[in-house]
């Protein structure tokens, strides 16, 4: 797993408040379903530590739209800035 | 699924609760109310807002103030005997259902509908994530007098952001009792005083986004504009309960859910150009992109409802009230 998708799967899981391997969170994960549980804050806060972590900088359209269900949406935004 | 009072603002949600006993349909009138107007001249970076064209209360909510909880409470207990019901301004920062906390204290109407020996029935309908991560849960039940009174710690001093929205909460302001007063409202039986808003303002809502697009593009000059997040906030929160039901009740249309999206997503888009900025990323270009967006939107939809594609023009669908 590329180091983008690893620090989302792991703030994703830290986020939801949950005790399992960050690796095992599928792509098409709903960022808020039965598993995962990430807030509109706390969507937020990852996207900071996402920037601070991986020295990127997200893009300004980020949210014209543009909708965020799944992990792997978030990967791929915070992929594309790199 | 059409919204309830639950989606509306901390002010509007236990207000329409309160309405809804004589005005079976004050929900749909509240999402004909929403408007967003700007007053301007208010100096130190400070703009007021209104959210309602029509005073929600028709004119006849008026504050009152007690220098003691004592006082209050028996005020609110006479307002229940007369009224049935009564508003009272509570403090997010010692309501036991908010994870507000003494760092994030706001005024907030709480409905008190009834008193039985030394507890009252509340009704607390509103519900949000707060910025602190946490939230605040509806909340019906029975607490004794000694919560009441703590629910209704006066705010001191009384930031002038948060004096503009207990004076606004209508769409039209209302004098406030002093600061540091334990407050709630009454009913009054006067006739619906002409509504007015005093000062500068922009009552068009394409002017009143254009000034703001511009207001919070400078946030990383002046960080302490931050204090209005929650005005954006609520504005949003208001347009996209007008939206949410407009849909709901008339069917889907591209332009409404257009609008309904922009506006959902501006308070996401703010916060995190605001909490950039204190990182020291501004972001000017989102903030612009995500108004110019908005202003699209907001005026695709006008036209729409202004004048309407043949199936808006439905004269049944008017009655029903979607004609704004």
């Amino acid at each position: 797993m590329d180091a983008v998708a690893t620090a989302v799967k792991r703030l994703v899981v830290r986020e939801s408040r949950l005790s399992i391997d960050p690796q095992t969170v599928a792509d098409d994960e709903l960022l808020n379903g039965s598993l995962l549980h990430v807030t509109s804050v706390g969507f937020l806060g990852m996207l900071v530590q996402l920037e601070d972590e991986l020295g990127v900088t997200l893009p300004d359209d980020l949210f014209a739209g543009r909708t965020f269900n799944t992990v792997g949406d978030l990967i791929d935004v915070v992929a594309s800035a790199q | 699924m059409t919204p309830g009072p639950e989606a509306l603002s901390c002010y509007t949600a236990n207000l329409a609760v309160y309405l809804a006993s004589t005005e079976p349909d004050v929900l749909e009138r509240i999402a004909g109310s929403v408007r967003l107007a700007v007053r301007t001249d208010l100096g130190d970076d400070l703009l007021a807002f209104s959210h309602h064209r029509t005073p929600l209360d028709g004119g006849r909510l008026e504050y009152r103030g007690a220098g003691d909880a004592a006082t209050a409470l028996d005020a609110v207990a006479a307002e229940i005997e007369q009224a049935g019901r009564c508003l009272v301004v509570a403090n997010t920062g010692y309501l036991g259902w908010s994870t507000a906390g003494l760092e994030g204290q706001a005024p907030h109407l709480l409905l008190v509908e009834d008193l039985r020996g030394d507890e009252w029935h509340v009704v607390d309908r509103f519900t949000a994530l707060l910025p602190s991560g946490g939230e605040q849960q509806p909340f019906t039940g029975w607490i004794s007098s000694a919560t009441l009174a703590r629910a209704m710690t006066p705010i001191v001093p009384l930031p002038a952001e948060q004096r503009l929205r207990n004076e606004l909460a209508f769409g039209f302001p209302r004098p406030l009792p002093r600061d540091g007063d334990y407050q709630w409202l009454e009913r009054t039986e006067r006739l619906e005083p002409e509504a007015r808003l005093e000062g500068q303002w922009l009552v068009e809502t394409d002017a009143a986004l254009e000034l703001l697009g511009e207001f919070w593009a400078g946030i990383d000059r002046s960080p302490e504009r931050v204090r209005l997040l929650d005005d954006m906030w609520a504005a949003a929160q208001h347009h996209v309960f007008r939206y949410d039901r407009l849909l709901a009740t008339n069917g889907e249309h591209p332009a409404l859910d257009d609008a309904r999206r922009a506006w959902r997503d501006l308070p996401m888009a703010l916060r995190f150009a605001v909490d950039s900025a204190g990182r020291g990323r501004h972001r000017p270009t989102l903030v612009a992109g995500t108004f110019a967006a908005l202003r699209r939107c907001e005026r695709d939809a006008a036209s729409l409802l202004e004048e309407g594609e043949p199936a808006w023009n439905d004269p049944s669908r008017t009655r029903s009230g979607i004609s704004l």
